[in-house]
């Protein structure tokens, strides 16, 4: 085969150019620690890319939903102590108060005493945990208890006159909040679950058991049955303070599941993304050196004629 | 036979060396030239034919020097039409690659700005709504994400559009230049028929077809065929476009409809039979095939738009169908109302797709709640958010008879198919680049200069006519010799 000047020109010429495309690709590796620069480089592993970065960003989504639902729980955790607290004080005064000996004036002021714990009450139930009233159901906005002409209103309904159809349906309002991929918690609570509605409410229950105290008309039977209910939803406090902490248990276990699986993210996108700083570094020098050598073996193979022997 | 013929010898000799060495100076002057061929010189002995006026035998045996028969270009026609089939598989996939490539930025492929990723985000923000249905400024996000997911679906369909149309315009240039080329040819034929009918050869006018021809096997697949007579054909999927002194050329019609979109393209005809050009390959086949190709198989930007129209159609049939069920957030003067579009609901391709003018006047229209929200305690409700963030994982989702299955799986399949074409272009181009460049180097090994091949030859000739001259010299003395006799 004959050997040919524009043989050896095209040919150095594609051996120079394909050096350099290496070294512009390690070059490009190891100044931005990325494999590819190019989509369409590795089409399999962009495509892994892509579906593994969304997965990421779903999972920064979800930690914010957490976050903001373990405020949430917190706070309803505290306001359910807090009313916890004011329904023991307000059943041990009850309890002092059924005593023959006491004068007027003190179980005047056991009742007021009484009062300003179902205030106490009544301030914890309208909760306001940045920005959103939580123990509201779907109305956030605004206070869900507010006392009208001795009337205690839920969400603006009569809660003695309260229908039973109106009360499910008031139950039924639950925020749902997206945990984790498909996995969604009622983390918020209703007063009205706790207040209950009907003869049988809290709040209306202490007026009357503050009513009969202040009245002094104190009989055990009406004590008793008064108190029946108050330890009634006495009951319903605790449970919902129990469930307030197992949505917080398993709000922070989701969190723990989702941290693993972003590190295991992480670890994926890097692998198939990041190069070795030490793998770059020497592609980067061996590319160098294949560009030196093709520059320079060219150079020779071009510039030797025989003219150059002929004198 | 005379005294004086050995002067002739000489004669013949310096003159046919002298030729000889400048066929090789012309060599070395276009060992650089596009489409140059080598010329070699053939020489030829004469002998002395001259017989005896008296007995008719010839005189003498000896011959009569050298002459210089032919000066012949070196050429081997197969590899010429091996070189111009690769050269026009070659141009249509490098012509595909580079298109494919610009398509890949054209749709911001893999960066975070890419219709995928906005769709995410789009879905992320109205989770993050779910939890708070009632606060404006997660309402504000969720539209802002739909503006910015509109907004690039726009400028992408636009963008794709925009390249089809300079590709329509691209191949009508190159109709005009594959007629030029053409006539061109027809042109070179006329002379290099006149010149051989001379009995000499053409070669520099050959090489200038060659090149020509050369040139034209790049835009489409053509095949050569040079009769015995010397009539020069050029064909093309079995049409004769020139023919010796002929030529046929293409026509552009652009009152045809393109096979899917509207908007009228650019098809290219025979003028003088009105039949379609049916192309194998070539720049113009590998154009209209990026600018025309609708199916997974042959990817053109047609396949993409159709793909981006069904999916910025299923994603405003979907969630509009979502947000007409719930009820809008009541704001200012507006109340609560039902059937409020999210997106702007009549003939949605995804270069118009945008939201509903409710939408844009507030972010209270996403419809969150199921029911009608007629004072502040209903306002946290999210029932039906809870229906667009279930649409996410959706999967048996229909739009005019296309399975979409599911909204982000669809569009990341659309892009990861572009990304897999341009891939996949790209390798193919690389490769038959090895192929070309092993035939032009074939091509260039029988009809490249090599300049050492030519130094020799120069050498040779030089010391020929060296001795030729120092063969006069000897003549001469011999004949002062002779002379000096007297």
């Amino acid at each position: 085969m004959r050997i040919t000047n524009g043989m050896i020109a095209r040919r150095s010429m594609r051996d120079i150019e394909m050096a350099y495309k290496k070294l512009s690709d390690a070059s490009y590796s190891f100044s931005t620690g990325k494999k590819n620069e190019n989509t369409y480089d590795d089409p399999v592993a962009a495509n892994s890319l892509h579906r593994l970065k969304n997965d990421k960003k779903e999972i920064t989504k979800y930690y914010a939903n957490i976050d903001n639902a373990r405020t949430a729980v917190s706070d309803m955790e505290t306001a359910l102590s807090d009313i916890n607290r004011c329904m023991q004080k307000i059943m041990e005064l009850s309890t002092n108060a059924n005593n023959a000996t006491l004068s007027a004036t003190a179980k005047e002021s056991i009742s007021q005493e009484i009062q300003q714990y179902k205030e106490q009450i009544i301030t914890d139930f309208n909760y306001n945990s940045a920005g959103i009233y939580i123990f509201g159901g779907f109305n956030t906005n605004s206070k869900p208890i507010s006392v009208n002409e001795g009337n205690y209103l839920y969400n603006g309904t009569d809660i003695l006159t309260m229908t039973e159809e109106q009360h499910l349906q008031a139950l039924g309002e639950k925020v749902m909040v997206n945990v984790s991929k498909g996995m969604t918690m009622d983390i918020r609570i209703s007063a009205l679950e706790i207040i209950g509605s009907g003869e049988e409410n809290i709040l209306n229950n202490i007026d009357a058991l503050s009513d009969v105290i202040k009245a002094g008309e104190f009989d055990s039977t009406s004590f008793e049955s008064l108190n029946r209910i108050l330890e009634q939803n006495y009951d319903k406090v605790l449970t919902n303070i129990t469930k307030t902490g197992a949505a917080a248990n398993r709000l922070d276990s989701v969190k723990k599941q989702l941290d693993s699986r972003e590190s295991t993210l992480n670890d994926r996108i890097s692998d198939l993304e990041d190069v070795d700083t030490e793998k770059a570094i020497l592609n980067y020098k061996l590319a160098e050196q294949a560009y030196e050598a093709s520059l320079s073996a060219s150079v020779s193979a071009i510039q030797l004629s025989l003219l150059d022997f002929i004198r | 036979m005379s005294t004086f013929s050995g002067i002739e010898i000489v004669r013949k000799s310096l003159y046919a060396n002298q030729k000889a060495i400048d066929v090789t100076g012309h060599n070395i002057a276009n060992a650089n030239t596009k489409g140059y061929s080598r010329q070699v010189v053939r020489f030829e002995p004469v002998s002395d034919n001259s017989k005896s006026l008296f007995t008719g035998t010839r005189t003498s045996n000896i011959g009569r020097g050298v002459v210089l028969a032919e000066v012949k270009q070196v050429r081997f026609d197969y590899y010429d039409s091996m070189y111009r089939k690769e050269t026009g598989i070659q141009s249509e996939l490098s012509s595909k690659s580079s298109a494919f490539i610009y398509i890949n930025s054209l749709v911001r492929n893999g960066r975070d700005d890419s219709i995928p990723n906005m769709l995410t985000d789009l879905f992320n923000s109205m989770e993050n709504l779910a939890s708070n249905a009632q606060n404006m400024t997660l309402r504000e996000e969720v539209k802002q994400n739909a503006i910015l997911f509109t907004e690039n679906l726009n400028i992408t369909a636009d963008s794709l559009i925009q390249y089809k149309n300079e590709l329509n315009e691209d191949i009508k240039t190159y109709a005009y230049e594959i007629n030029d080329k053409s006539s061109k040819i027809v042109e070179l034929n006329k002379m290099i028929f006149e010149f051989e009918a001379t009995g000499k050869t053409a070669n520099e006018l050959r090489d200038e077809r060659n090149l020509i021809v050369d040139e034209l096997s790049e835009l489409i697949n053509i095949t050569v065929n040079e009769k015995d007579n010397g009539e020069y054909q050029v064909m093309t999927g079995g049409y004769c476009f020139v023919d010796h002194y002929t030529v046929h050329e293409i026509e552009v019609r652009d009152n045809l409809v393109s096979p899917t979109t509207d908007g009228f393209y650019n098809q290219l005809y025979w003028k003088d039979t009105g039949t379609k050009l049916s192309l194998t390959s070539g720049t113009v086949k590998g154009m209209l095939d990026i600018r025309d190709g609708n199916s997974q198989e042959n990817m053109g930007i047609d396949y993409i738009l159709t793909q981006l129209d069904n999916f910025a159609g299923s994603v405003v049939e979907q969630i509009n169908n979502i947000n007409r069920a719930g009820y809008t957030m009541p704001y200012a003067s507006n109340v609560s109302s039902t059937g409020v579009d999210f997106f702007e609901s009549s003939n949605v391709k995804a270069s118009n797709i945008r939201l509903s003018d409710a939408l844009i006047e507030s972010a209270a229209n996403i419809a969150a709640s199921d029911q009608e929200i007629t004072d502040d305690t209903d306002i946290a409700n999210n029932r039906n958010l809870m229906n667009f963030v279930a649409l996410r994982d959706s999967t048996d989702i229909v739009y005019e008879g296309n399975d979409i299955g599911n909204l982000e799986d669809y569009i990341e399949s659309v892009f990861s198919k572009v990304t897999i074409a341009t891939g996949y272009a790209k390798s193919r181009a690389s490769s038959q680049e090895e192929i070309i460049s092993y035939i032009s180097n074939q091509k260039d090994s029988v009809s490249g200069v090599s300049i050492t091949e030519e130094t020799i030859n120069l050498t040779a000739y030089q010391k020929a006519y060296e001795a030729a001259a120092n063969l006069m010299k000897v003549i001469d003395e011999m004949m002062d010799t002779l002379i000096s006799m007297v």
